[in-house]
């Protein structure tokens, strides 16, 4: 797979942990299961993540962000995801 | 910047390849609507990337679309000629089983009708 990632390393710890909750959706038909895990699991360092699951969408929580440029790290996260569902596409497809 | 894609035009697989030749270059985040049939492409400009070069970048996307499009379409015509042709070759990769009884196979050397005889005999007769 291509090396994607080109965030630079995360900046100082902050003191008070941002309490700003980013919420991502991703079609089902689109994205698959292992694709926005393994996307989540990459990022983890960057932000705390839970996934929610609906009839459509794939529901991305991200919460207690440890970046500095959010939309960055969203830009980033869904190109990751997309590349990722591709990857395992040829697979099982699982929602 | 924004696509709109028909399904019936593009295959989804052929859209995700295509995005993925380009994630280096841009941001893409994709959508279904189930009732139209399209998937909607959102492109965004990564920060070093220059607005003239991501202008172009569009159009190239486009053209990466009908590649992609068309090399699916073929791998579609030819999918059971190609499973044909690697069940063929896996098989030929089989050791050959002896399949003769000792009883069935043919030794050279017997002549039951007597039609084996040298041709200097054959010669002087004539």
């Amino acid at each position: 797979m291509k090396t994607l990632l080109v965030l630079p390393p995360p900046g100082k710890k902050i003191r008070k942990k941002n309490k700003v909750t980013l919420h991502l959706k991703f079609n089902n038909k689109i994205y698959n299961n292992a694709g926005i895990r393994n996307a989540i699991s990459t990022f983890s360092d960057f932000a705390k993540f839970k996934l929610n699951n609906t009839k459509d969408y794939f529901q991305v929580v991200m919460e207690e962000i440890n970046f500095k440029d959010k939309n960055m790290l969203i830009d980033e996260f869904s190109n990751y995801a997309l590349g990722a569902s591709k990857n395992a596409f040829g697979f099982k497809r699982d929602r | 910047m924004r696509i709109i894609l028909k399904e019936k035009l593009y295959p989804l697989e052929a859209i995700l390849n295509a995005c993925y030749s380009f994630l280096d270059q841009a941001y893409f985040f994709l959508d279904y609507d189930e009732k139209r049939k399209e998937v909607s492409v959102s492109l965004k400009k990564k920060k070093n990337i220059s607005l003239a070069k991501f202008e172009n970048l569009k159009n190239e996307f486009e053209n990466e679309l009908i590649h992609c499009a068309l090399r699916f379409q073929v791998a579609k015509n030819n999918k059971k000629i190609r499973e044909f042709i690697v069940s063929r070759a896996l098989f030929s990769l089989l050791p050959t089983m002896d399949i003769l009884t000792d009883e069935e196979k043919f030794n050279y050397n017997e002549d039951p009708l007597s039609i084996a005889a040298p041709w200097e005999k054959n010669k002087k007769e004539k």
